[in-house]
C-alpha cells in the first residue's frame, strides 16, 4: 500500500517540477526575450545587465535547492539548467567587463569590444534557451 | 508516386500557402533595406542621426529585420512533416538557419552603426577640440559605412538565401499533404 502510493507519487512530481519552477521559467523566458537582436540591445547597460545576473543566480540557487527525491531525470535536467544558468552568468560577466574597457578605448578598438559584447549577449541568450528546453 | 524522387520536392513545399506569402513579405523587406544601404548620398543622410532622421530609420530597419527574425525563430520550432526524406528536411532547416543567422548578424552591424554614428554627432556637436577629435571623426565615419556595408552584404546573402525557399510555380505543392 505503501509502495502504491509512494509510486503515484513519483509520477506527480514532474507536475510539481513545472509548477514550482513555472515562474522561473517566465522570468527565463523574459530575459530571452530582452536579449533578442533589436535596438533594445543597443540600450543595454550595466544595471541591466547586473539585473540578469541577479536573477539567474536566483534561479540557480533554486534549481539546486531542489528536492528530487531519486528522480534521476529531474536531476538531470535540474543540473543542465544550472549548469546552463552557470554559463549565461559568465557570458553577462564578460559583457560587463567589456563595458567597463571600451571607456578608455580608440574608436577601432571600440568598435572591436562592441562585436564582443553583443557576442557575449547572444551567448548569454543562447544558454538561456538551452536552459528553457529542460522546462517539461 | 509522387514522392518517387527527391528531385520532385523543393524546400518551399514545406511552407503552408500563408507562410509562402509571409516569405514574399521577407524577401521584399530585405530587398528594400539592403537598397536602401547601396553606399551613396543616402548613407551620409543617415549619418546624421538627429538632423535627419537618421537613428528613427535606421531603428526602423532594426524593427522590420527584427520581426523577420521572431519569425524564423517560429518557423524553425515547428516540427517538419515525419515522412519527409531526411534531405529535403536538412536542407530547409539550415536554409532556415542560415538566414536567421545574417539577420541576427545585420541587426548587430546596425546597431554598432548607430554607434559610430552618435560618436561622430557627439563631437561635430562639441566642436573639435583636438587633434584626436578629428582622427576620431574620421574613424568613426569609417567604421559607420563599413557597418552599413557590411549589414547590406548580409541582407544581400539572406535575401538570396529566401529567394530559394520560394515557391517556383512549376513545383508542386507540398507532396506529402496531398500524400496524407
Amino acid at each position: 500500500m505503501s509502495q502504491q502510493s509512494s509510486s503515484s507519487q513519483e509520477e506527480m512530481k514532474p507536475i510539481d517540477w513545472g509548477k514550482i519552477l513555472h515562474e522561473d521559467k517566465m522570468t527565463l523566458d523574459l530575459l530571452d526575450a530582452a536579449l533578442k537582436p533589436g535596438r533594445k540591445l543597443r540600450e543595454m547597460d550595466k544595471n541591466v545587465i547586473n539585473s540578469f545576473i541577479e536573477d539567474l543566480a536566483m534561479i540557480d540557487e533554486k534549481v539546486k535547492a531542489f528536492d528530487f527525491h531519486n528522480n534521476l531525470q529531474l536531476a538531470n535536467q535540474a543540473s543542465l539548467i544550472s549548469s546552463n544558468i552557470q554559463d549565461a552568468i559568465m557570458e553577462f560577466i564578460l559583457a560587463l567587463d567589456l563595458l567597463d574597457t571600451e571607456h578608455k578605448l580608440e574608436p577601432k578598438d571600440i568598435e572591436f569590444i562592441r562585436r564582443r559584447f553583443y557576442a557575449c549577449l547572444g551567448n548569454g541568450q543562447k544558454y538561456i534557451q538551452e536552459a528553457l528546453q529542460q522546462f517539461p | 508516386m509522387l514522392q518517387s524522387s527527391s528531385s520532385n520536392y523543393d524546400e518551399s513545399a514545406l511552407l503552408s500557402q500563408e507562410e509562402i506569402k509571409t516569405l514574399y513579405t521577407i524577401i521584399d523587406t530585405l530587398h528594400n533595406i539592403q537598397k536602401q544601404l547601396i553606399p551613396g548620398p543616402g548613407i551620409r543622410e543617415l549619418m546624421k542621426l538627429n538632423v535627419s532622421g537618421g537613428k528613427h530609420t535606421i531603428d526602423m530597419y532594426i524593427g522590420d529585420l527584427g520581426e523577420i527574425f521572431m519569425h524564423l525563430e517560429d518557423l524553425k520550432e515547428k516540427p517538419l512533416p515525419p515522412d519527409l526524406p531526411l534531405s529535403i528536411g536538412d536542407t530547409f532547416a539550415k536554409s532556415i538557419e542560415t538566414i536567421y543567422i545574417l539577420i541576427r548578424d545585420a541587426i548587430k552591424h546596425l546597431n554598432m552603426a548607430v554607434g559610430n554614428a552618435e560618436e561622430f554627432n557627439r563631437i561635430q556637436l562639441n566642436g573639435q577640440v583636438a587633434e584626436k577629435d578629428a582622427k576620431d571623426i574620421n574613424t568613426n565615419n569609417a567604421l559607420f559605412q563599413e557597418n552599413v556595408e557590411r549589414c547590406r552584404q548580409l541582407l544581400k546573402d539572406a535575401e538570396k538565401k529566401a529567394v530559394v525557399l520560394k515557391i517556383p510555380d512549376t513545383v508542386p505543392n507540398n507532396p506529402t499533404e496531398k500524400a496524407g
